[in-house]
């Protein structure tokens, strides 16, 4: 569950983190739910013999669900009016089981134009620090 | 067989067409995709929670206009991305990456348009297989055709053996 706190964009500083985890084990339903809210029907996602048939031990997760995971708690915490550039790159298939964690960690904060733009590093994981996906964030606020 | 020919596929870098049209943001869409990705957040539920949060109106995530992959929202035989047919075999077919850039939030309320563009193409050695990329690129306009969003997709076809 993603149940962020607010934190205002310029009280920020280079190193502030967050950790949320969104589900301590990702199940089936998941894959099935965010395949209907999404449109993406994959069969690789809710299929058990389709994903078996392409070599892989079962389902697997969306990318863009964990994609979504760490959208929603960037956004929770900063402010989804203040993000401006999302860029996630998919590492590793998110099993059922897993847990995911989002973490972030702000690695800039720079004044431009009398805006102050800040970059967030991002990374879902599971629980054995597996990484699922990584990518950055860059926030703006005035 | 798939056509790797890498100059060919090159040669349509920058095709582009409108593939999304009267994509319109529905609140119980919405809180429907918001509430599958475990997202207790009423700001993308109620107006007034948006309002104390200073936005204009209910927003949608910012990977909501995933959802324009919906038939109802697709131009004829632009139903699933990529778009652009590059005879990749789905099989081997990942999406890679994700990127957005944002001018301002979706809203509730908002009709969009999509139009695709193929921005490049290229291909990597892996170990014993042949890695092809593609990237799509999606900008979303609103009613008074002023650019809300482009969203970046990376696919990448990973053969498991180079094929002559």
């Amino acid at each position: 569950m993603i149940d962020v706190d607010r934190v205002e964009v310029a009280t920020l500083s280079i190193g502030d983190e967050l950790e949320v985890e969104v589900t301590d084990s990702l199940d089936r339903t998941d894959f099935v739910r965010y395949a209907g809210a999404s449109g993406d029907f994959n069969p690789l996602h809710v299929d058990e013999v389709y994903a078996r048939n392409a070599g892989y031990d079962s389902v697997v997760g969306h990318g863009m669900l964990v994609c979504g995971y760490v959208s929603q708690v960037v956004s929770g915490w900063l402010g989804i009016q203040f993000i401006s550039t999302l860029d996630v790159r998919f590492v590793s298939k998110a099993r059922p089981g897993d847990a995911v964690i989002v973490r972030c960690e702000v690695v800039s904060c720079e004044l431009r134009d009398d805006e102050t733009v800040t970059d967030v590093a991002v990374e879902a994981v599971d629980r054995t620090g597996r990484t699922l996906a990584e990518g950055n964030v860059t926030v703006l606020a005035d | 067989m798939p056509d790797h020919d890498l100059e060919t596929l090159r040669k349509r870098i920058g095709e582009s067409k409108t593939v999304v049209e009267g994509f319109a943001v529905e609140a119980g869409k919405v809180a429907e995709f918001v509430s599958s990705l475990g997202d207790e957040s009423m700001i993308y539920r109620d107006p007034d929670a948006a309002a104390d949060s200073g936005l204009r109106a209910v927003p949608a995530p910012v990977t909501f206009v995933r959802t324009s992959v919906f038939p109802r929202y697709r131009t004829s035989d632009n139903g699933k991305d990529p778009v652009f047919d590059l005879g990749f075999d789905p099989r081997y077919e990942l999406h890679a990456e994700q990127e957005y850039d944002i001018e301002r939030p979706v809203y509730v309320g908002d009709v969009l348009t999509g139009e695709a563009t193929l921005t490049d193409v290229y291909q990597r050695e892996g170990t014993d297989t042949l890695l092809t990329f593609a990237v799509e690129a999606i900008e979303y306009r609103d009613d008074t055709d002023s650019s809300v969003l482009t969203e970046r997709m990376t696919f990448v076809e990973t053969l498991p053996e180079r094929e002559s």
